[in-house]
């Protein structure tokens, strides 16, 4: 923690620094191109990246400049051990940063190094970092590049790296992972200058109040988009619940412009999704022509249990005997989530198992599961990831469905949002693995569980390759999925 | 024959039967006098064959006479004691009612000379449902099955009327090892349905009352069985509560911590046999009720509307559903705090509601699917005169104490978010569902812990796992704001709960279950307790201490200090320990580390046994 001491400092005001920018791409990557949070991202993160663009530098409470960036550091190395399954020691985190700056300052390291080298304890460490820092900046380096330095290494020194992120970010990304965001429920992008709409969430504000997707925004509350980009678009659409919003939007192509205001609530966003929609606009879910149900799971999030709990009624009632899960544009980094969904979809043993900072966990299913009796198959690919990887796998070792399509990501690491002492920033930062499974893990369902240490889950191999599963490659799998289990009761 | 039956009568009321004007009690005159301001509290219904008249259990001793066609009471008569359910005689043989606080049936029938009490036999203790059993060779002799919570048995009373006189002949009572609750015949295999009236559990009986199969359903409050109109399916209402999720605020609203379901199982899948010595799940489909905004706690007392539709009573949320599975729709009726009991009206299309903490009778119109509006606008309360025809008040009321708020809330899942769960949920009448939930009882997630039972709890200070709330206030504040999500804790809520937990005995002395225990092996047992060190954290009169202690056995977190829960009625739970690894208690003597046990011989344990069985 800080400790309250008078500053004496060298700087008229805090000081910003840029992240690294390793983390930025990693975020931005998070954010944008990967699909686990779905293309809803797409507008609602342009906010997440103008957070993300600057570290907060200033503590909370005044103190030296000194015993700010002892304490800065301090409070970050033991976040990283608290959080981290697999967290280097503290040489590896800030050894590397260290001997950057000393470089910088043409020090020589080798006293820090040594230093660090035999696991300090906090006093220690707080002294050590104290000398450092005075020393650095007595040779010239700038304070932030001194703080840059040492935490841009340690970001990159933990395996599956730490992000800085705005609290602002952190509270709109924990709104998406509770799926409780608070808007309009549209999905941008920008095009020629504009941003337009992709989509609207259904039920939403947008969609009720009649933005159609491919409309072009015009004007914001008055003012003109054609100054934005898509980040300040978004920082300027998003406001608390309640509050009102004016678009002005037009179709492309045409000259019409229309107003439409709108007032910003909660707008769930439907995770599971079915194949059609009916003429009330409840999901259908069985592909024409066939008793299997299709369920496009968008992402798994705090509600994605509930929804195949709601969903499940009307599948019995269209009287599906196969259940399609589509994981192909699903994924995610967050543990809960996931543990619920699989245990909506497993019946009794062990649902999965992940280590994080607390150690290695085995989840086990409770004794009730959803589509008991239908044939369960699950479509992944190559954006399947993350907790969606840890899904498909524990299914189909439980031996509850079989994997159609194209190996999925690889990316098998559990993230989280940690709030440390002493910084405004938040970090999203690598805390563990979902973990591939083994026979030992199968064999422990019936006591108790066996010591046994399975690597991170590595890419995720289908039983019947598909590259496309869509239309007919699809339905040529599915019926292939089919030969082999009626070969399969046969013999 | 005790005399107590006091009739408090309306003077019109025979009017409605056509039988003589007089009528006189066991014990007094004809009492026409303004019935005074009480709380009755509606808790069972039973319309006569005709369906004109309807008959109300109330709680709080007393028996109301309603006219079904008039909408109006017409009669109420004391009947002393905590009644808990009524069943009609068929042909008008009279009523049976079962008083909960007595352990006793009571046969009445009607007169020349009004309401008389014809027999009256004593029953396992806390008798909770009745139900029609199957006569057999005697069609002339009802016979009736009673489940009794406390005494965990199901009794079967034949109502014999000869020469000598009227009698109640208990015939078969099976004790059953888990406390049952409702009861279901299923006519056509000749079969009776209980279930656990705090756990899962779910038995088959013969008619004669013998277990046919035993197995359990994913969940517990099961307060809700119903056969479909087909006479294939059994439809149950109950809840399920996910140990895998935390009582964070994002689980809560999503429904994930507690889900509230009908669950519909074929009853073929309630015949199958499961393994010995394996606990057998039942399968079925689960309806989900409630969604996220809108939940749906505490489902009850169900029926079959036809066409596909179900209504249910939503005790917590003080509402009934109507339910269309498949369409992932339900019209929902405001009726009033808990309601408790529904009965289907066949002559006038309409729903009967007791809603219990309203002391008032309400008929719901149920109609089609396309009368749908109209149920919205009664929810909505936008025709008050309607509603004044539907509702029944059963007398006037005297002021509400903390003690009866405090009981009221303590079913009211307004005070938890979007009222999902109430504190009934997971303490039904003031026990355990003996499941885990991952609360910040023990301030952390990740470490599910048993819902512990709250009878006797005024003496066990500290609260919680960790002993870390001295105080019962402290303990109700922090499990409403942290567990149940509460967006407001009105004034005296608090008080009134704690008032209303204080005043929960401890689970009975023994459980009624003392037939199990070898008198002499408990004597012995007790000299073991006494000797071996168990009291050091179990001390008597309490069977509890305010100390944490090392179990020698740790959570998830590797917490390994926990507050012993009292003694006081652990016969009468069904899982042990923080987290549930011992399902019995020679389980729990046996194999799992508890300080001390690893020294017992095989016979010291079985004493050991018999003498918690008598706490």
């Amino acid at each position: 923690m800080l400790r309250s001491v008078h500053p004496v400092s060298r700087v008229s005001k805090p000081r910003r620094f840029r992240v690294c920018s390793t983390g930025f791409r990693v975020l931005a990557i998070w954010a944008l191109g990967t699909p686990g949070l779905g293309a809803a991202v797409l507008g609602i993160s342009g906010a997440v990246l103008v957070g993300v663009a600057a570290v907060a530098g200033a503590a909370e409470e005044p103190a030296s400049r000194t015993a700010r960036f002892s304490e800065k550091v301090l409070s970050l190395v033991r976040a990283v051990e608290a959080h981290h399954a697999d967290h280097p020691p503290i040489p590896r985190l800030l050894g590397p940063g260290i001997a950057e700056v000393c470089r910088d300052a043409r020090m020589d390291a080798s006293p820090w190094i040594q230093g660090i080298a035999d696991q300090p304890g906090d006093r220690e460490l707080r002294s050590l970092l104290e000398e450092f820092f005075d020393r650095a900046t007595e040779a010239g380096v700038l304070d932030a590049r001194v703080i840059k330095g040492v935490t841009g290494a340690l970001f990159a020194a933990v395996p599956g790296g730490v992000t800085p992120i705005s609290p602002d970010a952190a509270r709109v990304h924990e709104s998406l992972e509770a799926n409780r965001y608070v808007g309009v429920g549209v999905v941008y992008r920008m095009v020629e200058g504009r941003p337009q709409v992709v989509s609207t969430f259904f039920g939403g504000p947008a969609h009720e109040g009649g933005l159609r997707d491919g409309d072009l925004v015009y004007e914001l509350d008055g003012r003109d988009t054609a100054t934005m980009d898509l980040a300040a678009f978004t920082k300027y659409a998003r406001g608390p619940a309640g509050t009102e919003v004016t678009y002005v939007v037009g179709r492309p192509n045409s000259s019409e412009r229309r107003a439409v205001t709108l007032t910003r609530r909660e707008v769930p966003r439907e995770t599971v999704r079915g194949h059609d929609r009916d003429a009330e606009g409840g999901w259908i879910y069985c592909l024409p022509g066939t008793r299997a149900a299709h369920l496009r799971i968008e992402s798994l999030t705090a509600s994605t249990a509930h929804e195949l709990f709601r969903a499940a009624p009307r599948i019995a009632r269209e009287r599906a005997e196969a259940v399609v899960l589509d994981l192909r544009r699903c994924g995610g980094s967050e543990v809960h989530s996931a543990v619920l969904v699989l245990d909506a979809l497993l019946q009794e043993g062990i649902l999965g198992k992940t280590r994080d900072g607390q150690g290695e966990r085995v989840y086990r299913a409770g004794p009730d599961s959803l589509f008991f009796g239908l044939q369960l198959s699950v479509l992944i690919g190559p954006n399947t990831f993350g907790s969606a990887e840890w899904l498909a796998e524990n299914l189909s070792r439980a031996g509850r469905a079989e994997l159609i399509g194209a190996p999925t990501a690889g990316s098998p690491g559990i993230y989280t949002i940690v709030q440390v002492p002493g910084w405004k920033t938040r970090f999203r930062m690598a805390a563990g693995w979902f973990l591939a499974s083994t026979r030992e893990l199968e064999d422990s369902s019936a006591g108790e569980t066996k010591a046994f240490a399975p690597g991170p889950l590595s890419r995720v191999q289908p039983q019947i390759a598909v590259p496309e599963p869509e239309g007919d490659a699809l339905t040529r799998a599915l019926v292939e999925l089919g030969r082999r289990r009626s070969e399969r009761r046969e013999g | 024959m005790r005399a107590f039956l006091v009739l408090l009568i309306l003077p019109w009321f025979w009017g409605l039967t056509g039988t003589p004007a007089r009528a006189v009690d066991l014990r007094s005159e004809l009492d026409s006098s303004p019935r005074e301001p009480r709380r009755r509290y509606p808790v069972a219904l039973a319309l006569s064959e005709d369906g004109s008249a309807l008959w109300v259990a109330n709680r709080n001793g007393s028996l109301s006479l309603v006219s079904a066609r008039s909408r109006e009471v017409v009669g109420e008569w004391e009947l002393p004691g905590e009644l808990s359910d009524l069943a009609s005689l068929p042909g008008d043989g009279g009523l049976l009612v079962s008083i909960a606080d007595r352990s006793e049936l009571v046969w009445l029938t009607r007169s020349a000379d009004g309401m008389k009490e014809r027999a009256r036999v004593t029953v396992p203790e806390n008798p909770h449902r009745l139900e029609r059993g199957f006569e057999g060779s005697h069609p002339e002799e009802p016979v009736f099955f009673l489940s009794s919570r406390w005494g965990r048995a199901v009794s079967r009373v034949r109502c014999v009327e000869n020469s000598s006189g009227f009698s109640l002949e208990v015939e078969t009572t099976t004790e059953l090892g888990f406390s049952p609750g409702e009861l279901l015949r299923v006519p056509s295999r000749k079969l009776l349905i209980v279930t656990g009236a705090f756990g899962g559990e779910v038995a088959v009986l013969d008619s004669k009352g013998r277990v046919q199969v035993r197995g359990e359903l994913a969940g517990h409050n099961i307060r809700g069985i119903a056969l479909s109109g087909s006479g294939r399916d059994v439809m149950f209402a109950h809840q399920i509560l996910n140990p895998l999720a935390r009582t964070s605020f994002e689980d809560v609203h999503w429904g994930q911590v507690l889900r509230n379901v009908l669950r519909r199982v074929p009853v073929d899948e309630l015949l199958v046999a499961g393994k010995p010595g394996r606990k057998r799940f039942v399968r079925g489909e689960t309806l989900p009720l409630g969604s996220a905004g809108k939940g749906a706690a505490d489902p009850g007392s169900l029926v079959d509307l036809g066409g596909g539709r179900w209504a249910v009573a939503l005790a917590g949320v003080g509402e009934v559903a109507i339910v269309h599975p498949g369409e992932s729709r339900e019209d929902r009726v405001s009726v009033g705090p808990v309601p408790s009991e529904l009965l289907v009206d066949e002559v006038r299309g309409a729903l009967i509601v007791a809603v219990t903490f309203g002391d008032e009778v309400v008929w719901v119109p149920t109609g089609s699917a396309s009368e749908a509006p109209k149920l919205q606008r009664l929810a909505r309360r936008a025709s008050p005169e309607e509603l004044a025809s539907t509702r029944v008040s059963l007398g006037p009321l005297e002021k509400e104490t903390s003690l009866e708020l405090g009981e009221r809330r303590f079913r009211d899942a307004s005070l938890s978010h979007d009222g999902w769960m109430s504190c009934q949920s997971c303490h039904p009448e003031g026990h355990s569902n003996g499941l885990l939930c991952d609360t910040l009882g023990d301030d952390t997630y990740g470490t599910p812990k048993r819902v512990l039972s709250l009878r006797g709890v005024d003496e066990t200070a500290p609260y919680a796992w960790n002993g870390s709330q001295p105080t019962l206030e402290a303990q109700i504040e922090k499990t409403l704001r942290s567990t149940m999500h509460a967006d407001e804790i009105p004034a005296g809520v608090i008080e009134g709960l704690a008032h209303y937990l204080r005043s929960l005995g401890p689970v009975p002395l023994g459980g009624g279950i003392s037939t199990d225990v070898d008198s002499l092996a408990a004597i012995r047992g007790e000299e073991v307790f006494s000797t071996s060190g168990c009291v050091r954290c179990h001390t008597p009169p309490l069977y509890t201490g305010p100390e944490t202690y090392d179990v020698g056995i740790a959570d998830e977190r590797g917490e390994r200090l926990f507050n012993p829960p009292s003694l006081r009625g652990v016969a009468l739970r069904s899982r042990y320990l923080h987290d549930g690894r011992a399902s019995s208690l020679e389980e729990l003597l046996q194999g799992h580390h508890h300080p001390g046990v690893d020294g017992f011989t095989r016979v010291e344990r079985a004493d050991l046994a018999a003498f918690l069985r008598t706490l």
